[in-house]
């Protein structure tokens, strides 16, 4: 009998949720197409052959030869896979000289310096990014400049992100630090943060559907109390013997109805500009 | 006495379905023989002679040796006469269809809360009513309130009218019920209502074959303050009704006056589920003329950690999936 009732129960489940089972299957499905296809999609040929080759550019003499040698083995592998160029350049220079911004100096070398060179993987000022970083005394910081695809898929704030990853290294060197800018850079690059759905709201959504779902099903009643007023009354009226609304005063009471107006501007800002060359970049830094 | 069948002898009983009395065993309709048993005690079966348990109020049981429905002429007699009663016009499977239509979406019951083998156990029971008519008058005399509002420019006006109310009527309450059994709850027994009483015909013991009933057991003047309770209710909100559009109604006078009163004793089919959960009773009673549900159904916590947690995972791997997906895109 009980497993009678057990097979009965599953039975029931599997029939509930059936339908959900379904559409569940069928997105992992999807899910597992494109992974599969994304796996599979290869980079595209190198188009650009005028940019240079050298990929690191110390300027600053902040790596010792071996890390920069380690960093280009890595930057040819990275860019094979990625399909875009990744360039590092390090200064030491007085960026503010002559009035001039920390950030508009350092976001102007940043781009001359992709543009000049005539970087970009699949044409000349095509796919790529570029990591500016200052040494020079009290105007230390990174300028992460990007161009081409990546300059649509860094317009955010995936700037930022780069800029946070090399910060975040920086105390235990230059190499590491720079070493987390190519990783985050691919990284970024490659799972795209867009999100249709808010993580708060997958956090929460599901927990309070389940719980509405539970009350709902939960809630019962005995029965709705059915019988009508006139149920057990002859002729389903009573008799009206009497029937009087005599008029007897009205008061009137005013009230001043107050508005408001106002409004407010909601201002904002992109990381996405046209370089002195006339190339799109988008990017982000700051000051360390 | 018990209901025979004059073909083959066997116990005729009352058929919802076929508004006749039916033998189970050769199907024939109408075969019935009234067979009298004077003097036979009460515990005894005249049938088999079998011991019968008997219940205090019960006015008939059914032997658990021969299955003969019997009915106790001494309780079905004299006093305990039903003036009227309204025969089952739901047989016990339609029932079953009922019960299950009304709980099949109810998924957080007990897996075998609607099998076949628990409905079974379902027992057709006439319940003793008290039937009360009363011829009331009610007087009112109050003041009421509309109020109007509107805006012209920046001002709003709120107009409140003032009036003098001013009711008399008579309303005549016809068979206002209240069961006469202490076994029966009050509360099921006043949701299980309304009956249709077009239906209700004179006392036949006939129809009492293959059920169970009680005669009353709580007396007419016991049940009436009950009775006076509904009627008060009915008279309020009709009188409520004849003064609907006023928004505050102050009362100076409000007054129900009872001019005559009567009561009749009848008999009204509910059938009855009890279905046992947990070393818990949960009690379902059926109008056995209209159908009417009166009940709830036990939850599985089992269920119900189950299927929510279910629904809460389906969901969040639904819109993990879909965001992966268009991360990838």
């Amino acid at each position: 009998m009980n497993k009678e009732i057990w097979k009965e129960a599953r039975k029931q489940y599997f029939k509930y949720f059936g339908i959900w089972f379904l559409i569940l299957g069928i997105l992992l499905a999807v899910w597992l197409a494109f992974a599969v296809y994304k796996r599979m999609t290869k980079a595209p040929e190198r188009g650009n052959l005028k940019a240079p080759v050298e990929r690191v550019y110390d300027y600053a003499d902040v790596l010792t030869d071996e890390e920069e040698n380690n960093l280009r083995a890595y930057i040819a592998k990275k860019e094979r896979q990625m399909g875009m160029d990744i360039v590092l350049v390090t200064i030491k220079e007085d960026v503010e000289a002559g009035y001039s911004s920390w950030m508009y100096s350092m976001m102007n070398m940043a781009d001359d310096f992709y543009d000049e060179n005539l970087f970009g993987y699949d044409k000349v000022h095509g796919d790529g990014v570029l990591l500016l970083d200052n040494w020079y005394e009290d105007q230390e910081g990174s300028w992460f400049s990007a161009a081409g695809k990546p300059e649509r898929r860094f317009a955010g704030y995936a700037s930022d992100k780069v800029v946070d990853a090399v910060y975040n290294e920086i105390d235990k060197g230059p190499y590491r630090a720079y070493m987390a800018y190519i990783d985050t850079a691919c990284s970024l690059m490659n799972n795209s943060d867009r999100t249709v759905i808010p993580i708060l709201v997958i956090l929460i959504a599901p927990v309070v559907a389940a719980l509405i779902y539970a009350g709902r099903k939960m809630a019962q009643k005995k029965a709705l109390d059915t019988t009508k007023t006139t149920e057990y009354v002859e002729g389903d009226k009573p008799v009206i013997n009497q029937s009087r609304d005599d008029f007897l005063r009205k008061s009137v009471v005013t009230r001043h109805i107050q508005t408001s107006s106002g409004g407010g501007s909601r201002g904002g800002r992109s990381s996405s500009h046209v370089s002195r060359s006339g190339v799109r970049h988008s990017g982000a830094g700051r000051r360390r | 006495m018990i209901f025979k069948c004059k073909n083959c002898g066997g116990n005729v009983v009352y058929s919802p379905e076929k508004k006749s009395m039916l033998c189970p065993y050769c199907d024939s309709l109408g075969s019935e023989e009234r067979e009298e048993h004077p003097g036979q005690e009460m515990q005894l079966c005249p049938n088999c002679n079998g011991e019968i348990p008997v219940l205090e109020h019960a006015s008939t049981a059914q032997c658990p040796y021969c299955d003969n429905y019997l009915i106790f002429d001494e309780r079905v007699s004299g006093q305990y006469k039903p003036k009227m009663m309204i025969p089952f016009q739901i047989g016990k499977e339609n029932c079953k269809k009922a019960l299950r239509d009304k709980f099949k979406k109810n998924i957080f019951a007990p897996t075998d809360f609607l099998s076949e083998v628990r409905l079974n156990s379902m027992q057709g029971v006439y319940v003793p009513f008290w039937f009360y008519d009363y011829d009331a008058n009610v007087d009112f005399t109050g003041e009421g309130t509309k109020v109007k509002s509107w805006t012209t420019g920046s001002t709003q006006y709120t107009e409140t009218s003032y009036y003098n109310l001013v009711r008399n009527m008579d309303i005549c309450f016809r068979k206002v019920p209240v069961d006469a059994s202490i076994q029966m709850p009050d509360d099921v027994m006043d949701l299980v209502e309304p009956y249709t009483y077009e239906q209700f015909e004179d006392f036949k013991p006939e129809y009492l074959s293959g059920f169970f009933a009680e005669k009353y057991n709580i007396t007419a003047d016991l049940t009436e303050p009950r009775a006076k309770h509904k009627m008060n209710d009915d008279a309020t909100q009709l009188l409520n009704q004849s003064m609907a559009g006023y928004g505050n109604i102050k009362i100076h006078n409000r007054q129900i006056n009872i001019r005559n009163s009567a009561s009749t004793y009848g008999l009204l089919p509910v059938w009855r589920y009890i279905y046992q959960y947990k070393g818990k009773e949960y009690p379902f009673y059926v109008n056995g003329q209209t159908g009417k549900i009166v009940g709830m159904a036990p939850l599985s916590k089992l269920k119900v950690l189950v299927y929510s947690t279910t629904i809460w995972a389906l969901l969040t791997a639904v819109m993990l999936i879909i965001n992966s997906i268009f991360r990838m895109l």
